[in-house]
């Protein structure tokens, strides 16, 4: 099976729980290599496929952190808004999902 | 002069026109457009208003409970809810907290910039239960104006540093990282939760090993286990009052019914209240947020509680089950040695129970988060009853604060105030 794009990975037709696990591994590999804003884009669609509160929230809100802290101190205020907007976002996903069911 | 009276008294002194002119200055400051910064202003003046109205419907609620409490059973039955209570004293001393919330922002801001403590609290309705359990010990034990305002600003600027240092230790083990910290004014609880977890647990086994069963899963969404424990709160010491007691409040409508309806009138006060805080605070915590990050570029944010949900999901609802037995427990037990019977707040056993789950389940896993749990909803069970007589007039609303940190402030500052008055 190839696992290594996130469009493979969603052409498979995977069960949402096998396909976030699939999609936080890749997103993992491609962190690893400093491609992170691929990686932010593989943890998103793990949480569009399977909403538990778990890996990809936990690495997206690193990530995101990360990037608001860079436009922190490059004097970005846009990436900055920007980015405190999605771990906002990211915090009530994980709220709704704990209270709400997933 | 009497336009100078205007402004400072009759526009500046309305709590609503003065925060509404605080979250004005953060959009200009954050130089936002003509449009955002009119939009902004004005939907933090509605917010304000809401907030005030969903008070009104908890006040109305309240009065009856405590009315039917005290006829049925002969004692104080007190709903633990910071919400509720903070929307209270907004109603006369909404200016105070407004100017105490911005001088903590001020505090924190200086510390972070100067010392090596970075952190920088954004939970903004936390801000606000702080700002407000300051406001209402200070003017309670004595303090006016300035006086008030200083001292309160300086007490919650310092909390917002100071309990997410405390809690850092557990929460780097939590996320692995020093990245992010938590701001959730309940780390007092957290904290004396995870001691009892490492001394009673076993942190190799996790709560995540575990498959939770669906069937509670309702209890989940907040609002409907509010109405689960409200419901029986009103009705049985309804059925112990009798429908006389219950006539003079309900027109007519049979006394069981319109006990039923006046506790969903709670659970609808508490939503409103809190749609009225989420709008208040949609621009202030942004403007906040904005200007301190830049004055402070290598700032650890410290955030809500759910930033650590997806570290430990089944901890959270092990969490909230167990504090919100040992709230049980507590309610039943307290009164025993003369406290007042303190009923569970549901938000307060959700949030601040989930989250010391995740803190026990770390250091001394699922049999940790099982027994700190009960021992946390103990603990603030016990905290509201200490605090309650520290509240004069505010306290006689059958509705006290819920969080630990908040009430710990209040009980420390009353105490001290007490001292000098």
């Amino acid at each position: 099976m190839d696992m290594t794009t996130m469009e493979s990975i969603l052409a498979q037709g995977l069960a949402p729980k096998e396909c976030a696990l699939a999609l936080n591994e890749l997103g993992k590999r491609l962190s690893a290599q400093n491609h992170t804003d691929s990686a932010i884009a593989c943890w998103e669609k793990s949480v569009e496929c399977y909403g538990k509160p778990g890996y990809a929230q936990a690495q997206l809100m690193k990530a995101y952190n990360q990037k608001r802290r860079e436009s922190a101190l490059s004097g970005d205020a846009q990436g900055m808004e920007h980015y405190a907007q999605k771990i906002d976002s990211l915090m009530q996903q994980s709220k709704d999902a704990i209270r709400y069911g997933y | 002069m009497s336009f100078l009276h205007f402004i400072v008294n009759d526009v500046l002194g309305q709590a609503s026109i003065l925060i509404a002119l605080i979250a004005m200055i953060g959009l200009f400051a954050q130089k936002k457009s003509t449009g955002q910064v009119i939009t902004g202003t004005f939907k933090t003046l509605l917010g304000f208003l809401v907030l005030l109205a969903g008070a009104n419907i908890i006040v109305n609620a309240l009065n009856f409970l405590g009315e039917v409490f005290q006829k049925g059973f002969n004692m104080r039955g007190v709903v633990t809810d910071v919400g509720s209570i903070a929307g209270i004293a907004q109603q006369t001393l909404g200016r105070e907290t407004a100017l105490i919330m911005v001088l903590a922002f001020i505090v924190n801001i200086l510390i972070a910039r100067f010392t090596r403590y970075k952190y920088i609290f954004l939970t903004g309705q936390a801000s606000l239960w702080m700002a407000t359990v300051c406001s209402v010990i200070g003017y309670m034990g004595g303090l006016r104006g300035t006086e008030l305002i200083v001292i309160g600003g300086v007490i919650a600027g310092m909390m917002a540093v100071c309990m997410p240092a405390l809690a850092q230790p557990i929460v780097r083990k939590i996320t692995g990282s020093d990245d992010i910290a938590l701001g959730h004014f309940c780390t007092i609880g957290y904290i004396i939760q995870a001691g009892v977890a490492k001394l009673t647990g076993d942190v190799s086994k996790s709560t995540e090993d575990l498959e939770l069963p669906q069937s509670l899963s309702f209890l989940q969404d907040t609002y409907l286990s509010m109405m689960v424990v409200m419901i029986p709160i009103y009705l049985i010491p309804t059925v112990v009052a009798g429908p006389d007691v219950v006539a003079a409040y309900s027109k007519g409508v049979n006394y069981l019914v319109f006990s039923f309806l006046q506790s969903v009138q709670f659970v609808v006060g508490v939503y409103v209240l809190l749609a009225g805080v989420r709008l208040l605070l949609a621009e202030i915590v942004p403007a906040f947020r904005g200007i301190a990050l830049r004055i402070v570029p290598n700032a650890v944010p410290a955030l809500d509680c759910p930033v650590l949900f997806p570290y430990a999901p089944n901890a959270v609802i092990i969490g909230f089950i167990s504090t919100t037995v040992g709230s049980v427990l507590g309610m039943f037990l307290f009164p025993w040695v003369g406290l007042a019977m303190i009923l569970p707040g549901m938000l307060t056993n959700f949030f601040a129970g989930g989250t010391a789950g995740i803190f026990s389940n770390a250091v001394g896993g699922r049999r940790g988060a099982i027994i700190g749990g009960v021992f946390h909803g103990l603990l603030i069970t016990l905290l509201p009853a200490l605090l309650l007589p520290l509240l004069g007039q505010y306290g006689f609303a059958n509705v006290t604060f819920s969080d630990s940190d908040v009430i710990s402030v209040g009980l420390v500052f009353g105490h001290i105030l007490n001292f000098f008055h």
